[in-house]
This record gives structure tokens, C-alpha cells and sequence, in this order.
């Protein structure tokens, strides 16, 4: 029986544990700082719409501002 | 055989623009559509993310205007959108504004660019005229097609720029550094972004405004790519660092 209680305790810890791996890592692609998600999306971008290197760099630059004026960083 | 039909096109094409009015000046106002935005708002992934959505308003506010006399034009942007802030049309059709003068085949393109003035010399383009034809407004117009080398982080491409032009009004400007046709260009389709004439006056007693850039760092178009290029490196350069 205390074998059986201590296997679980393991296994929630375990699952507990791993939850909270998937949690943290998620908000880092969810929450970037502003240069990650203005890099992203003028990439993106950039590959999609066939821009040159003025137009990505314009699109990287707004993104990025628009990022700083909402508070982030 | 087939070049009797081209030469009898371009004899009709001549005979259509000596018919049309003498015209002294105008005004064309241009409407901006993003055809490349389809591509985008198929995407549910970047449709989501909201600085996108920021950069997609006012897409459909965005006008600009070609001013000409018989031998000079200017090209610029209309309106100031909502608190002067860019969006992505605006970005991919580019700044800045263009003088055109046909009579010493130079055309100058006059920006504000890395915390500097610009002056950037741009080619004529060498145009291959087509037979096909369409209707824009009341104006039967001829398709024409050139094209542009652009280089971005992907590397270097060519574009297929295309132009719908009316030998009806026998001016050979049009937006941008577009011109050097038989005809006034109503429609221009650059990488997705149309330029669609929506407002034409000519003659009117208007004074027209059409000046020539001074002020600002003359380069080749050559030149200007290649520090543009240097500064997209160098800024994302020094960005990661902090």
C-alpha cells in the first residue's frame, strides 16, 4: 500500500514537473521579447512577399516600435 | 509576316494617340490595392497575431498622385494615414517621391532614408508592348510589360512588372519610375501592389506644382541597394547585442 502511495507521489511530481517544462517554454514563443518578434515577423514576411532588403528592414522597424509603444520589451 | 502585324499595331497605336487631345498637363490620383494580402489572411497563423493587424489598417486609404506637363512629372503619396504611421502596403510599395523628366530621360527618386536624405537616379524602362487589351473606365488600354531585379535577404530576383497603359491620352508618364510608354499607364501592377487611376483631370486651370529635387545624397539606384543592404545587416547586428 505505502509502495503504491509513493508510486503515485512520483508519478503526479513527475507529470507536475513536466507541466510546468511545457508551460515555460510555451510563453517563450508566446511572449518574446520585441527584436524576436519583430525578426519573426519581418522574415516571415519578407520570404512571403518577396521584400527586399529595405521593405524588411521598414517592416522590422515598425513591428519592433509598435512592440515598445505596448508596453513590452 | 509577324513583324508586319507589330508595325501596323504601332502605326495604330500612334494614329490612336495623334486622334486623342492635346494634352498641356494633368492630374492622375491613384488607388493602392494589395493583392499579396490574400496570401497573408489565407494564413490564420499570422492573421492572429495582432502587431499584423495593426500594420493591415488603412490599407484601402492609401492614395497617390502623378502631376505632368508635357515633359515633367511628379509621383508621390496623397494622404497621411491615421497617426502618420505605416502599413504594410505602404511599406512593400515603397517612400519617397519621383520626378520625371522625359525630355533628358532621367528620372529621380528623392527619399528619406537611415537618418539621410536621398537622391537615387533610376534607369528608363525598356518596355515590351503587348496587343492585349481592356477596358479601364471609359479608356481602351494595351498591356505592356518590364522588368526589375530586387534583392532581399532571399537573394536576388527579377519581377514582372505590369503595366495597362491608353494610347487615348498620349502622355508617357505613369506612377512611379513607370513610363516611357505610348500612352498614360492607368494600371500598374508591382510585386502584387496595383496602382489603379481613379480620378483623371487634364488641362485643368490648376497650377500644378513640379519640382526637382536638390537637397540630398545623389546615388545610383546600385549604390542605394547596397546600403541598404549594409544597413539591414548592421542594425540587426547591433540589435542582438543589446
Amino acid at each position: 500500500m505505502k509502495k503504491l502511495f509513493l508510486t503515485f507521489g512520483m508519478l503526479f511530481a513527475t507529470s507536475f514537473m513536466m507541466n510546468a517544462d511545457i508551460n515555460n517554454k510555451a510563453n517563450d514563443i508566446m511572449a518574446p521579447n520585441c527584436f524576436e518578434q519583430a525578426d519573426a515577423i519581418s522574415t516571415a514576411f519578407g520570404l512571403l512577399l518577396n521584400m527586399d532588403f529595405e521593405s524588411e528592414f521598414e517592416l522590422f522597424e515598425a513591428v519592433y516600435d509598435a512592440c515598445i509603444a505596448s508596453g513590452q520589451n | 509576316m509577324k513583324f508586319l502585324k507589330i508595325t501596323f499595331f504601332f502605326i495604330f497605336l500612334s494614329s490612336l494617340a495623334a486622334n486623342s487631345q492635346t494634352i498641356s498637363k494633368g492630374e492622375v490620383i491613384y488607388k493602392v490595392n494589395n493583392q499579396s494580402l490574400n496570401i497573408i489572411k489565407n494564413d490564420s497563423v499570422k492573421k492572429n497575431i495582432p502587431k499584423i493587424k495593426n500594420l493591415l489598417k488603412n490599407e484601402k486609404k492609401l492614395e497617390y498622385i502623378l502631376v505632368f506637363d508635357k515633359n515633367l512629372s511628379f509621383f508621390s503619396k496623397k494622404n497621411r494615414l491615421e497617426n502618420n504611421k505605416m502599413n504594410l502596403t505602404e511599406i512593400m510599395a515603397g517612400k519617397g517621391s519621383y520626378y520625371t523628366d522625359t525630355s533628358k530621360e532621367s528620372i529621380l527618386l528623392r527619399k528619406e532614408a537611415y537618418g539621410e536624405n536621398f537622391i537615387v537616379s533610376l534607369p528608363t524602362k525598356k518596355w515590351q508592348v503587348t496587343q492585349i487589351s481592356k477596358k479601364i473606365g471609359n479608356y481602351l488600354c494595351y498591356k505592356a510589360i518590364t522588368r526589375k531585379e530586387i534583392e532581399g535577404r532571399w537573394g536576388k530576383k527579377i519581377l514582372e512588372i505590369t503595366a495597362w497603359f491608353t494610347p487615348e491620352i498620349s502622355v508617357n508618364f505613369g506612377p512611379k519610375e513607370y513610363n516611357n510608354l505610348p500612352g498614360l499607364i492607368l494600371e500598374l501592377n508591382e510585386n502584387g501592389i496595383v496602382y489603379t487611376a481613379s480620378k483623371i483631370t487634364l488641362n485643368s486651370k490648376k497650377r500644378l506644382k513640379i519640382s526637382k529635387p536638390s537637397s540630398g545624397k545623389k546615388v545610383s539606384i546600385d549604390e542605394y541597394n547596397k546600403i541598404s543592404k549594409e544597413m539591414y545587416y548592421k542594425f540587426k547586428k547591433s540589435r542582438k547585442k543589446n
